[in-house]
């Protein structure tokens, strides 16, 4: 894993769904976590990754669900909570699971040297 | 060690961040991680809820449960315990956030979720104690255990949902508030119940008549506020003899307070909003030789609506109406044997009490000359993002002291806390299982409400009405101004025997009514309090059109549901039309405006402009009339007294505008000078609201939480105040159902709304429309379900 960015990035994405569909919101953090901190190596990747991931897996899902929002009702909570445009709120979404995967990438990379240093 | 400190305080840090409710002004941001996953969050609101459509419960037998096309759900059970844990489990998927909404409103704990905006509601209902009479009402309850295993049955099928239910299945406006379901209980069912008397029956204008009475001379108080309408016409015809002997209040004083009472105080709540109707027609009447029965309750219309539609099959009953999501059975509906409907009486069962405290610690109260201790009730009002308000509710005699304006000393002595001698679920078991006029009467003995039009046809033929509930007995001097609480003399002396209450069988005139109106002539040996508030127009108007009408049909019926005949403008528009134009004091651009009225017919149509011109004239015409009262801060009469006030005389000194000093102006100049004003009014209108009736009136349906998107802004309807179709702004006919008393019976219904409180199902306001359209939709008991192809089902099978 730690030399294929692109199986890294198949096992958080799986990852992600998988767990967010089951768990609670905060539980994929800790798969991010996981697997960033076994493979250490490059930082910005870990970071990215993590970030677009967590990202892409919210932001696909509530495009889906908007998809099948035939009463309009994210427009109208968005409406409800200050005037939000569908668009803001499917931005602030992504910002929201991006943002947490980053930080939880960033931790589980640094995670992962010091564990790799102790051993 | 030192590097993954920083990233570990930032991801912890965030993930608190998005755990925590966000405080933005007086509101709240949810917490965002939950809020905004679309695995959970709101996302997952976007698709209309689904329950599972088979799983097992600790019930006796299977429930079967299939759905129709407009999602009202027929219940199959095999015993009534399985039929009413179903109902609740029913009302609980569809409504659960307006049954919680509903509770808290009554009791008082608004501001658990909502913040420091409701702390003022919060802290008045807990004054008036409406949570603490729940509460003893439930206890009580306990005593009576056939009921009370019926209710256990509901609530556990409300509290069986509760626990299906994991964030990302939260009512969207759960999530909203960031607040999830309660538990409920039998103190939330005994709630509703105390809220509905609340919205019924809590209008007194004791307080506002004191006031009045304090600050005019004695006989212009009597002439502009007499305690009856001549012209009434009541709900008991007068051919009905009161054949008993009643029981004479051993006290007959006024039990009017004397000493000067502050005059900065309003009654909070007025019945100028009501107008539910109720009628039934006997066969002798009627086209094809069944009785008709019709009831349409007028409240504030709100998404999801009050009603939900339902119907139930035990071995015991086969029953379709419309229930209260809360209470179990159905309020209003028809069984194979009989139908049954209610409106509000309007009684004034409410008094206040001034009570005189021994010191300042307003511990010990005066009562029969000695000091007696008041019972103190600590109150913790909690409130989301503050500290908790500790407030103390003191109870005496009377009932719980509240503060109104300057005063801290008036007791509340309401009907709704008085102590029930049956479960107060009892009536409505009763009359769900009734089969003919014995049981119907028996189920009205056991209702322990503020008094309601009970009305009541049969398939044996039977027509029947009962002002039904309790209503206490006082003497005629009694009870319309705040009373002097230091003596027991001045207090009710009982409450009016069930056999001596009004009610009337099969009367000659061949049918029965009501619509708010009082309840008897002054021939009925006992006084019934309320005259100020009873309407005053709509039971005239729905009388006048009874005793006409001969083979009547369905039809007909539909037809006087939706009658927009304003019998007030009728009786006083033709005098004023004749005024301004007898005085000629009309300008030539204003003479559109004056042939327009003459035109009308007094329907007060969605389409027509007539309305709109008729409405701000006389609403202009009152306050130039009576502007000497405005000065005061004092109320108008009631419209019918004011009519009265031009028919009889157009002389008297109110016409006289009190700020013009060189004139004195009369009936004629105030007419004139109104219709030229009302003019001006209508032409600065926005072009929009003055389109029509409809647009001017400007209906909306707003959602039960005032969550301004989930609601309708605008609906066009005809109707309102004073008319049979009393459709207002935000208030009119909840539910309408017509039945035939054929044998089996079939009925026809609508209700502004939908099954669902789902703002994502297409159940949410599905009936909307057609229901201001006048479509109304045929239903009959299906007692087989294998007969019937259902839009969906659900099996429940006991564990």
């Amino acid at each position: 894993m730690k030399n294929n960015p692109l199986l890294t990035c198949l096992l958080l994405v799986g990852g992600i769904t998988l767990l967010s569909f089951t768990t609670a919101w905060w539980v994929p953090v800790i798969w991010v976590i996981l697997v960033s901190s076994m493979s250490p190596i490059n930082l910005k990747f870990n970071i990215l990754v993590g970030a677009l991931a967590y990202g892409v897996v919210w932001l696909c899902m509530a495009m889906w669900m908007q998809q099948k929002d035939d009463a309009n009702i994210i427009v109208k909570t968005g409406e409800l909570l200050g005037g939000l445009s569908l668009i803001t709120l499917l931005g602030i979404t992504f910002c929201i699971g991006a943002f947490t995967g980053a930080l939880s990438a960033w931790f589980g990379t640094m995670l992962g040297r010091l564990m790799e240093r102790r051993a | 060690m030192k590097r993954i400190m920083l990233p570990a305080v930032l991801l912890a840090g965030w993930l608190v961040f998005l755990s925590i409710d966000i405080p933005v002004e007086e509101n709240f941001l949810p917490a965002l991680g939950r809020f905004v996953s679309p695995f959970e969050g709101i996302w997952q609101n976007a698709v209309p809820r689904s329950t599972k459509s088979n799983f097992t419960a600790a019930i006796k037998g299977r429930v079967h449960i299939l759905f129709d096309e407009r999602d009202v759900p027929h219940i199959y059970a095999e015993n009534l315990e399985d039929a009413l844990y179903a109902q609740g489990f029913l009302h609980a998927s569809n409504r659960l956030f307006a049954m919680d909404i509903s509770t808290r409103a009554a009791s008082g704990r608004l501001s658990e979720i909502i913040g420091p905006r409701t702390i003022a509601h919060d802290h008045t209902q807990r004054e008036k104690g409406f949570e603490w009479s729940a509460i003893q009402k439930a206890k009580r309850w306990q005593s009576f255990k056939e009921n009370q295993d019926l209710i256990d049955a509901y609530v556990r099928g409300v509290n069986d949902y509760i626990t299906t239910l994991a964030y990302k299945d939260w009512p969207l406006e759960y999530k909203i508030l960031s607040h999830g379901p309660v538990t409920w209980t039998s103190t939330h069912t005994s709630l509703m119940l105390t809220n509905m008397a609340i919205m019924l029956c809590l209008a007194e204008q004791d307080l506002t008549y004191t006031k009045a009475k304090s600050l005019l001379p004695s006989d212009v108080f009597e002439f502009l506020y007499p305690e009856s309408n001549p012209l009434e016409s009541p709900v008991i015809p007068s051919e009905k003899k009161w054949d008993f002997i009643p029981v004479v209040p051993t006290s007959i004083r006024s039990g009017q307070v004397k000493e000067k009472i502050k005059t900065n105080i309003t009654d909070e709540i007025s019945q100028d909003r009501n107008g539910s109707n109720n009628w039934a027609i006997s066969a002798d009447k009627t086209a094809n030789g069944f009785p008709l029965l019709a009831n349409d309750p007028h409240l504030g219309l709100t998404l999801p609506n009050i009603w939900y539609e339902m119907e139930i099959h035990t071995p015991e009953m086969s029953v379709h109406g419309v229930s209260i999501p809360g209470l179990p059975f159905m309020v209003i509906g028809f069984n194979e044997h009989i139908a049954w409907g209610t409106t509000n009486s309007g009684q004034d069962v409410l008094d206040w009490y001034k009570i005189t405290w021994r010191d300042s610690t307003r511990k010990e109260y005066l009562l029969d000359g000695k000091y007696q201790k008041a019972i103190l009730q600590t109150e913790e009002i909690k409130i989301r993002g503050q500290k908790a308000i500790i407030d103390t509710v003191r109870y005496t005699h009377w009932g719980p002291v509240r503060s109104i304006g300057d005063h801290k000393d008036m007791a509340m002595k309401w009907v709704g806390h008085i102590r029930a001698e049956e479960n107060d679920v009892a009536y409505l078991q009763k009359i769900n299982k009734a089969n003919n006029l014995a049981d119907y009467r028996e189920a009205i003995e056991a209702f322990q409400y503020p008094a309601q039009n009970k009305i009541f046809a049969s398939v044996d033929g039977d027509i029947a009405i009962s002002v039904a509930g309790v209503m206490p007995l006082r003497s005629s001097e009694a009870g319309h101004y705040i009373m002097d609480g230091n003596s027991t003399l001045n207090d009710w002396q009982g409450i009016i025997p069930f056999t001596h209450a009004p009610f009337i069988v099969n009367p000659k005139r061949k049918f029965v009514s009501s619509a708010n109106q009082a309840p008897t002539d002054r021939t009925y040996p006992y006084a019934l309090k309320g005259g100020r508030i009873f309407e005053d127009y709509r039971g005239r108007t729905l009388n006048m059109i009874l005793d006409t009408i001969e083979n009547v049909t369905v039809e007909d019926m539909k037809q006087i549901q939706q009658n927009n005949y304003n019998l007030h403008a009728a009786e006083i528009l033709p005098v004023m039309l004749a005024t301004v134009k007898n005085n000629n004091c009309l300008k030539e651009e204003e003479r559109i405006y004056a042939a327009t009225l003459e035109g009308w017919n007094y329907a007060q149509h969605r389409d027509s402009i007539a309305p709109i011109l008729f409405e701000l004239w006389f609403n202009e015409f009152e306050k130039m009339t009576f502007d000497e009262l405005d000065s005061l801060d004092v109320m108008h009469p009631e419209k019918w007294r004011i009519s009265e006030m031009i028919i009889d005389s157009s002389e008297n000194i109110f016409f006289d505008v009190v700020s013009t000093v060189d004139k004195n102006e009369t009936f004629e100049d105030i007419a004139c000078k109104s219709f030229s004003y009302m003019v001006k009014t209508f032409l600065a209108l926005d072009g929009e609201d003055r389109k029509n009736w409809g647009s001017f009136k400007a209906t909306e349906i707003p959602h039960l939480a005032r969550f301004a998107p989930f609601g309708i802004p605008y609906m066009h309807t005809s109707g309102g105040k004073h008319i049979l179709n009393a459709m207002g702004k935000t208030h009119g006919p909840s539910w309408r159902m017509i039945v035939e008393l054929s044998s089996p019976p079939k009925a026809y219904v609508n209700y502004p709304g939908g099954q669902s409180g789902d703002p994502a199902s297409p159940h949410y306001h599905d009936l909307l429309d057609q229901f201001f359209e006048g479509k109304y939709y045929e239903v009959s008991l299906r007692k087989n379900p294998e007969g019937w192809n259902p839009a969906r089902e659900m099996i429940i099978q006991p564990k």
